[in-house]
């Protein structure tokens, strides 16, 4: 790589709870690609929120088990939910918004002010157990009890089963705001909170992406990936994170348990044809735990695996020089 | 003595006179009264309800027969051969960036993937 290569033209702001980052190859199009992104991120926290009273996936449960109506973009946003879910045998489920709000997570992350947030940064934080009057958690009720007629533009959703996009939401809206501004005409990169989708034709020497546990900033030693086309999504159990009854907890859900899944994996980093498979893939892992290293390479996902040792596994193809 | 000059009538037709006045007023305020409730009823039946805080669920008559069977209780055994539900590998995969010397200055990242 050469240090004379022409950075992509950037934006950034705040939008569904976290940093969207917008970088295009084509400087002209920029105010024009941002105010598409911001446009589909105010409707996307529209259809999807969990923290909004109004959004209509918080509408849903008034419908208490019948046939409710959805609009285009909540629709798609289910569908790909579900598919990951059937893809990742369960391990991502869009039914475990119950299971978030028995862990604490009810409401903006910024607003979690009741709970001390924890960043984990080693296995002995993950250790504890509940006090009293915390809930004991509970398995998600199942995506397969969530029936999705997208022609109909219907869902039945059981009575009491909360949703929660969380491992798939944002990725959906990355892939979705990618390609609408790749039809501008240039090549595009959008990242929400570290998980990024491209779209068009990369910049000369492709994208460069640093890979860590944090995507607001690179830590010593995190490594940096090109990347041409498809996505690219990291899963990590360092960041929000926060203590409740008594223990540290993420927002990372194990549908099995509704708990939190075992320490095995920190921070699970997945490329993918698109950010949704990426986004799942990477979450799947985390969940997943021992054996998830040969789940991605069986998968043909090429993926880098931190465990809360730190040791560094690469699978898939990921070329590492590490 | 002389007779007094305004008793045109006889006694007991003026009393029968009084009551059925009475009894006319009586009829008369009770029609009034039924009429005033019904207009108030009315009234009352025809404002329409308060708008609901979020959209109420649509109530449609069923035009289905119910499901005579329970929802599954487990997942779905996937399909083999279903490339819907798949994860799909990038067309290339990701190359990490060689460890740059010293005297080398290393482009920044265009942007960082990690969790949020």
């Amino acid at each position: 790589m050469t240090s004379l290569r022409a950075a992509p033209h950037r934006a950034a702001f705040s939008a569904l709870g976290t940093t969207a980052v917008l970088l295009v190859t084509d400087g002209a199009v920029l105010a024009d690609a941002e105010r598409l992104l911001r446009a589909d991120l105010a409707e996307v926290d529209a259809a999807y929120s969990r923290f909004r009273d109004d959004s209509e996936i918080v509408r849903l449960a008034a419908y208490e088990g019948r046939p409710a109506p959805v609009s285009p973009l909540l629709a798609g946003a289910l569908k790909a939910a579900l598919r990951a879910a059937t893809a990742t045998d369960g391990l991502v489920d869009p039914t475990v918004g119950q299971a978030m709000i028995d862990l604490g997570y009810d409401r903006d992350f910024a607003l979690l002010t009741t709970v001390i947030k924890a960043p984990l940064k080693s296995l002995e934080r993950l250790e504890g157990s509940f006090d009293h009057g915390v809930p004991a958690p509970r398995p998600a009720p199942g995506w397969w009890r969530v029936r999705l007629d997208e022609t109909a533009g219907e869902v039945i959703v059981p009575r009491g089963v909360r949703l929660d996009l969380g491992s798939t939401g944002k990725a959906y809206a990355a892939d979705r705001a990618a390609a609408r501004i790749a039809a501008l005409g240039c090549g595009v990169l959008v990242s929400l909170g570290g998980d990024l989708a491209t779209a068009g034709t990369p910049p000369e020497g492709g994208w460069l992406v640093g890979v860590g546990d944090d995507h607001r900033a690179a830590a010593p030693g995190d490594p940096v990936v090109t990347i041409r086309s498809g996505a690219l999504a990291t899963s990590s159990v360092t960041q929000r994170a926060w203590r409740r009854g008594g223990r540290a907890v993420h927002h990372i859900v194990d549908p099995r348990t509704g708990d939190v899944p075992a320490p095995v994996w920190r921070t699970v980093s997945v490329a993918a044809r698109s950010c949704v498979d990426a986004n799942a893939a990477a979450t799947a892992a985390i969940v997943r735990g021992d054996g998830a290293d040969g789940w991605l390479d069986g998968a043909g996902l090429p993926a880098r695996l931190v465990a809360h040792d730190g040791r560094v596994v690469t699978v898939g193809g990921w070329r590492s020089h590490a | 003595m002389s007779e007094p000059t305004d008793r045109h009538q006889p006694r007991h037709v003026d009393r029968r006179d009084q009551g059925m006045r009475r009894q006319r007023l009586v009829t008369q305020g009770a029609a009034g009264g039924a009429t005033a409730l019904a207009l108030l009823f009315g009234w009352v039946f025809a404002q329409p309800a308060p708008a609901p805080a979020a959209d109420p669920p649509a109530k449609k008559p069923a035009t289905k027969a119910p499901a005579t069977k329970k929802p599954a209780a487990k997942a779905p055994v996937k399909e083999t051969g279903d490339d819907e539900a798949e994860l799909k590998a990038p067309e290339e995969a990701p190359v990490e960036e060689p460890p740059q010397q010293e005297e080398e200055a290393a482009p920044p990242p265009d942007t960082q993937s990690g969790g949020s």
